[in-house]
């Protein structure tokens, strides 16, 4: 009955794998979306704690209006404004490419049976694995 | 073959990660398994240590969370940023099963690479 019960429940996380939300993904686009149309010039409402506390420095505002000019194309006003929202970009730029490409291979069976391949192919830990799983079968059976 | 008795041993080991084991060490033999083991749990995280860590970046320092689980670029943006602005971390206490999740699955592939590399006897 226990063991009846432990399958029920891992077919069910099993469902819950596939049709789980990357949360983080969602969180870097949007961020990046209103990072665009926000205008750097002028002071508008912040939800930044820091500013709304009263100090006058805080390290992410600078950072922000940064990375705006950067996404609009203004390179020397973004270097002006601060000098790591380039770094900044990019590392995040790699990010979203790494959770898109961690999401399509999640969602891989779902993707075969809809579109009939998977993008990415190969580059995420999900793939290697069954590679590797198939090369010591394989080892073993030489064996 | 199928190992979950071994791996249900893994102190703190979430549903989610028990499917992927098993299915990732289905292949695996006993003396494969337990080298497999040996590699694993040395490196893995658990997910409440990847909580506590998020949670320390509320009082100034953030960004712990992504150096252990091998980020190191956004590691040091968390950190000269504050979380940018504490609204990174609040994200990362939301989201800190799947950061989990992520590293161990490299973990796992880790571990197989090196049993190749390295194999016992």
């Amino acid at each position: 009955m226990f063991h009846l019960k432990l399958k029920i429940h891992l077919l069910s996380e099993m469902i819950k794998i596939q049709a789980k939300y990357p949360i983080e993904l969602f969180c870097w686009i949007i961020a990046m979306v209103l990072l665009y149309y926000n205008n750097p010039y002028i002071h508008h409402f912040t939800i930044c704690p820091l500013e709304n506390m009263g100090f006058d420095w805080c390290p992410g505002c600078g950072l922000g209006r940064s990375i705006t000019f950067l996404l609009r194309g203004n390179v020397t006003e973004s270097i002006n404004r601060h000098w790591l929202g380039i770094p900044v970009l990019i590392i995040i730029i790699h990010r979203i490419t790494l959770l898109t490409g961690n999401y399509f291979h999640l969602n891989k069976l779902f993707f075969k049976t809809i579109i009939g391949y998977s993008p990415l192919f190969g580059r995420y830990a999900h793939d290697s694995l069954t590679k590797m799983n198939i090369f010591i079968s394989a080892k073993q059976n030489k064996k | 073959m199928n190992h979950r008795n071994v791996l249900i041993t893994i102190q703190g080991i979430s549903p989610e990660e028990l499917i992927y084991l098993e299915q990732a060490t289905s292949t695996l033999n006993e003396e494969q398994i337990k080298q497999f083991m040996f590699l694993y749990t040395g490196k893995r995280k658990s997910t409440n240590d990847i909580l506590l860590f998020t949670l320390v970046g509320f009082l100034g320092i953030a960004g712990i969370q992504r150096f252990i689980t091998n980020q190191i670029g956004m590691g040091i943006v968390y950190l000269l940023t504050i979380g940018f602005c504490y609204i990174g971390t609040i994200v990362d206490l939301i989201n800190y099963k799947s950061i989990t999740n992520e590293y161990n699955q490299k973990v796992a592939f880790e571990s197989f690479q090196m049993m190749n590399v390295y194999p016992m006897a």
